[in-house]
């Protein structure tokens, strides 16, 4: 059964895709000052200012998912019988508040999906993958298996991620963000930087009316648990994640004509990214990245990435990094291109806890 | 959709077990790896110990988890160190990650086919079979295992499955499926379990 990327609308440091034209500016939109007095480049949503409260965390979210809806035409009836699955990390963290007293007191973990599911009349079939860097990519991979193997009629699969003190504060303290730019698989980059975002996606069994969409073709999820931050630096399980990917798609590797890698630009992942590239292709295809335009939205960046991927097919702009080839672990994709020329393409993703996942999109047009 | 339920198991501790304690009872007794794992982490080895797996694939099995709340003892200190000022240690900020102790009882039992952390609170052993049984519907051969925390103010109550593919099975149905059934061990296993439609299910 065929499974279509029927609607996205994205909401990052590019703009939001419903109201704005998206911009692909490779540089952090803000700085933000650490408990220590440094101040961190981070990729705030676009026209939205900074802070960390619960109004702006759940009327950012709703809007962009109800942004949706209204792009899909789903009916309040069609409503009903639509799932959803939420991917994030930090999901809603940075409004917690401490309160001394009772033994519980941080919010349950599905409090953003209970809150759309009840604010827009969703099925009660809502839950909240929490996996990391492959979150979304995962709610995807099991929200495609719920339309396939269930009479739920439509899955709505949201990536989110806020700004919160404690995840940059966090990754500050692993040492892990650049100073300069994120520069994926670069020779010469140096981290990672952070960003926040929505991506949502409305997955359905029949292909939508426009131009140039995806389908999903399939997937694969997998745990390696050499360790608990990174996984294993010689590519071998990301072959491995690979390799089932495009067999479950019905595809051999020299079917794939475009790669977006996870690129997060920290010396580790790139290096295991590469590799695990390089043992699966003879010749890796082109590859693109989206990290340098969004910063690094952890859980979010499945899902969103596909969003801007979508908002991409039906435009003659593929945002490049301006660097030399002989710079480049792995060549990308000619500036010149045009996403939907590229029919088969791999989506990659890492995550910490050794999760890695992958899919292929098909581009299709009527 | 069904799944077949072969072994079930459920462990709990008082909420106000400290730590140290915790680590030792389960070392104690299931003899796995506890150094510096939190309490929440503690008490899924713990169950998922019960179940007294036999791994032969590491590929072919899968984790699905799910939680109503994170490591409530770790987010919440996090939570108060943030709003004191303190700067985060990286050790700390590590172990808060949602899926950390996924990833330590995948390695503890050899687990390397998907692993899923998944936050719900109503009907969260609906939802958890149900991305189970998206789990063998896609991988027929493989088994899952499926991990469930379950919080209030005075416990912690862990619930642990091992599920498979129920095609071909002879076994009966059954029909009264809870915590309190996984808890009290009511139904024998291995018994037959049927996931329903998610639109009448929930």
């Amino acid at each position: 059964m065929a499974i279509y990327i029927h609607s996205s609308v994205s909401h990052s440091a590019c703009g939001n895709s419903t109201t704005d034209s998206l911009t692909f500016n490779d540089r952090p939109n803000i700085s933000v000052a650490m408990p220590n007095q440094e101040n961190v480049p981070f990729y705030g949503m676009h026209s939205l200012s900074i802070d960390s409260s619960e109004v702006r965390v759940f009327s950012t979210l709703t809007k962009v998912t109800q942004q949706l809806i209204e792009k899909t035409g789903l009916s309040q009836e069609d409503l009903k019988h639509t799932a959803l699955m939420l991917g994030s990390t930090s999901l809603d963290i940075g409004t917690i508040k401490p309160n001394p007293g009772p033994a519980i007191w941080v919010p349950k973990i599905d409090r953003l999906s209970e809150h759309l599911q009840q604010t827009l009349g969703l099925s009660l079939c809502h839950m909240v993958f929490n996996t990391a860097c492959t979150a979304s990519i995962n709610a995807l991979l099991y929200g495609k298996g719920l339309l396939e193997n269930t009479n739920i009629k439509q899955v709505i699969i949201i990536g989110c991620e806020f700004y919160n003190h404690l995840t940059l504060d966090g990754f500050h303290s692993l040492d892990l963000i650049s100073e300069n730019k994120i520069s994926p698989f670069e020779y010469q980059r140096d981290g990672l930087m952070l960003g926040e975002g929505i991506g949502a996606l409305l997955l359905s069994k029949t292909p939508p009316k426009r131009q140039h969409y995806f389908s999903v073709l399939g997937g694969y999820s997998a745990c390696d648990t050499s360790s608990l931050t990174m996984t294993a630096e010689d590519g071998s399980h990301i072959n491995s994640v690979l390799e089932h990917t495009v067999e479950n798609s019905g595809l051999h590797p020299t079917d794939i004509d475009l790669v977006k890698v996870h690129g997060t630009a920290t010396y580790n992942n790139d290096i295991s990214e590469y590799h695990g590239l390089k043992q699966y292709f003879e010749t890796p295809p082109p590859i693109i990245a989206l990290k340098p335009y969004i910063g690094h939205t952890l859980g979010a960046c499945g899902a969103l990435e596909i969003a801007l991927m979508d908002e991409l097919l039906n435009t003659h702009y593929l945002p490049v990094p301006d660097t030399q080839d002989e710079n480049l672990m792995l060549p990308f994709a000619p500036v010149s291109g045009q996403l939907n020329t590229y029919k088969h393409v791999l989506i990659n993703h890492c995550g910490f806890g050794g999760n890695n996942a992958a899919l292929v999109l098909k581009a299709e047009h009527q | 959709m069904k799944l077949t339920i072969i072994r079930q198991a459920h462990f709990t501790h008082p909420r106000s077990m400290d730590n140290k304690a915790l680590r030792q009872l389960v070392k104690s007794n299931f003899d796995v790896a506890v150094r510096r794992m939190d309490n929440f982490t503690l008490a899924g080895l713990a169950a998922v110990a019960k179940l007294k797996l036999e791994v032969s694939n590491p590929d072919t099995s899968s984790l699905v988890s799910c939680a109503p709340y994170f490591s409530v003892e770790l987010v919440q200190k996090l939570i108060i160190d943030g709003h004191s000022g303190k700067s985060i240690r990286p050790l700390d900020f590590v172990s808060t990650v949602g899926n950390a102790a996924n990833f330590y009882i995948a390695k503890e039992f050899n687990i390397h086919g998907s692993n899923l952390f998944l936050g719900a609170d109503k009907q969260a052993l609906e939802k958890a079979l149900l991305v189970s049984s998206m789990e063998v519907i896609s991988k027929p051969s493989q088994r899952v295992i499926i991990l469930l925390w379950q919080e209030t103010q005075s416990e912690r109550n862990c619930y642990a499955l091992l599920a498979q593919n129920a095609e071909n099975t002879a076994i009966a149905d059954i029909e009264n499926f809870s915590f309190d059934a996984i808890r009290n061990a009511s139904n024998t296993t291995p018994f037959v379990i049927d996931i329903g439609e998610p639109n009448s299910q929930f």
